[in-house]
């Protein structure tokens, strides 16, 4: 009888303990749930740049602030179409005056984007309407009107999942007053920031390599960009393998 | 108290498939071999234009890389590096080659020896991705050694 009562103590202490460390757990696990996870069809976006020397040195020797945000960023561009890895190295880029992304491909500020290559090819183009029409800066003084495509140029160790991105800005950091995509743009824009907002302005679209839309998204970028007269078209169209390195 | 526990479990079960969400693991293959899509993932391998325009380190590797690896693939056993050297240079060759590593994938079977293929091309992207500092640290934290 006493060691009923007991082992029925022993079992509703268990269950109590058992208890609490369940909803102990719950809590863990809500907190690594993770930040939050936009719907699919909903971009988790944040941008990346590729500094370049003359917005943070005086010369064209790599100064200790460019050699710093180069550490943080992976590259940066020098004069003459030249590259500093974070390594320290330099590598020529060709034609190309910006960075070379995964794709083999010359980046091209606010249409390149790294997209998790699990679910993406490069070339890939992701269709974003609410970024169509609007008037983007880009880092060369220029000003052009946005297509509404994007085009997967890059991938990333921390890009990953199929609505997972990260948008090329040219050599416009994050806090850039002339960042469309940064924290100082507009209101519609600067949200491309932050990976955790949600909001239906970042719904998109995949537009495949073969599909019938991908010509005349293609297309538009084109003309979009060669209507900025920057000198991006040329790099559209000297977008053939080039031998630069991160 | 019973009920509560079993709840609790329940709902940490839940979280986890949540958290899970948007972090696929392996790539399945596909379990429809009616219809094989190549433009939509599961890329076992990189198309002929994307192929085109890697550089040639990373076209070096991957080619040298998926050599060995199609050994395993009964159709493509033999393929010597200048086999796929040649297809290289013709989408024709290449989509012939990609379309029959794509059947062989379309077998459920053959998962692990497709998810190593599709790992080359992964390999050969990320030889030249984005470096800012969080990718090199999620590419560190991946490729560690896990504990046991």
């Amino acid at each position: 009888m006493i060691q009923k009562s007991r082992l029925k103590r022993t079992i509703q202490s268990c269950s109590k303990i058992a208890g609490q460390l369940a909803v102990f757990g719950s809590f863990i696990m809500i907190s690594q749930a993770g930040a939050k996870v936009c719907p699919k069809n909903i971009a988790m976006s944040s941008i990346y740049f590729a500094p370049h020397i003359k917005d943070y040195c005086p010369t064209h020797t790599p100064c200790a602030s460019f050699k710093k945000v180069v550490k943080m960023q992976g590259s940066g561009t020098l004069p003459g179409n030249k590259v500093l890895t974070y390594q320290g190295k330099v590598i020529s880029l060709g034609s190309c005056d910006t960075v070379i992304g995964a794709a083999g491909k010359c980046l091209l500020p606010f249409i390149s984007i790294a997209a998790d290559a699990r679910h993406f090819s490069m070339g890939d183009i992701i269709s974003m309407p609410s970024i169509k029409g609007k008037t983007i800066q880009l880092p060369n003084g220029k000003k052009f009107i946005h297509p509404g495509f994007f085009v997967v140029h890059d991938t990333g160790g921390a890009i990953k999942g199929a609505n997972r991105f990260d948008f090329f800005t040219g050599s416009y950091n994050l806090a850039d007053e002339a960042n469309a995509f940064g924290t100082k743009g507009p209101d519609e824009t600067k949200i491309m920031t932050d990976k955790s907002d949600c909001s239906q302005t970042k719904r998109f679209t995949v537009i495949r390599r073969n599909s019938k839309l991908y010509g005349s998204a293609t297309e538009a970028i084109e003309k979009a960009l060669s209507e900025d007269s920057s000198g991006q078209t040329k790099a559209i169209q000297n977008n053939t393998s080039q031998q630069g390195i991160r | 108290m019973k009920v509560f526990v079993v709840l609790s479990i329940f709902a940490q079960v839940f979280l986890v498939s949540l958290a899970s969400t948007g972090n696929e693991g392996a790539i399945k293959p596909s379990r429809d071999h009616s219809v094989i899509n190549m433009e939509e993932p599961p890329f076992w391998l990189s198309s002929f234009e994307e192929f085109s325009d890697l550089r040639e380190s990373q076209k070096e590797f991957y080619l040298k890389k998926l050599d060995t690896a199609l050994d395993k693939v009964p159709a493509l056993k033999g393929t010597t590096i200048e086999d796929l050297a040649t297809a290289t240079k013709s989408a024709e060759k290449w989509g012939a080659l990609r379309l029959k590593i794509y059947e062989f994938c379309a077998e459920k079977a053959q998962s692990k020896v497709c998810e190593n293929i599709s790992e080359i091309r992964l390999q050969a992207l990320d030889m030249f991705a984005n470096q800012k500092e969080e990718n090199r640290k999620a590419a560190e934290k991946s490729s560690a050694p896990k504990r046991k």
